[in-house]
């Protein structure tokens, strides 16, 4: 099993909003998510991303995969 | 359009604005179309892991996202709504903080009921329109 760390978008239409979440991979469109680890916020003026930089380490080390859109987050906010 | 966000997120292997203009122009694609990008994008999935479980190749999955892609950019392009909606948006957050200003200078200096009253009903109104 292979566990991923995505982004998903909640809220509402044309207010986009994306949780962190760690997920197993072969369950995408269940909504099902192992963890919450952050959240991606495009809308605000710059864009706010916030992450448990401790929690995300964790499972990076524990072998969980961020996709690339979540790696560019992460470097960009120096949690990587 | 190139400006949905002001920092540097088009650096981003997937252009997370495809997403909001599936708000906009969503359903203008093909039901098959929408899920495929909607998996792309709004659940991050990969290439390849739409094609698994969509049972078509990764390279017909690719070609079905860089054509909605495609179709959305040129629907923006030519009827802006997603930047009309963005640009009203900002206006009215400015018009809410101002008429909030408003109210507060008026009630630290002398209160006068009509000008807080008129606030209030633009703050009330502006609000309503955000929605």
């Amino acid at each position: 099993m292979s566990v991923k760390i995505r982004l998903r978008r909640v809220g509402a239409k044309k207010a986009p909003f994306y949780r962190i979440v760690v997920a197993d991979s072969r369950f995408p469109r269940d909504g099902r998510f192992i963890e919450e680890i952050g959240y991606y916020n495009p809308l605000t003026e710059p864009s706010v991303v916030k992450v448990d930089a401790d929690k995300a380490k964790a499972w990076i080390a524990n072998g969980a995969q961020p996709t690339d859109t979540v790696k560019t987050l992460f470097k960009k906010n120096g949690v990587l | 359009m190139r400006n949905f966000t002001p920092d540097g997120v088009f650096s981003m292997a997937k252009d997370m604005k495809i997403s909001f203009l599936l708000d906009f122009y969503g359903n203008v694609l093909t039901d098959k179309q929408r899920e495929v990008v909607e998996y792309y994008y709004n659940d991050d999935l990969s290439l390849s892991e739409i094609a698994e479980n969509e049972g078509i190749t990764r390279q017909g999955v690719r070609d079905a996202v860089k054509r909605a892609e495609a179709q959305l950019l040129e629907l923006e392009d030519r009827l802006g709504f997603a930047r009309r909606f963005q640009q009203t948006q900002r206006a009215l957050q400015q018009i809410c903080s101002a008429a909030e200003r408003i109210r507060d200078d008026n009630s630290r200096c002398s209160f006068v009921p009509e000008i807080d009253g008129d606030a209030k009903r633009i703050l009330e109104i502006a609000r309503r329109l955000s929605e």
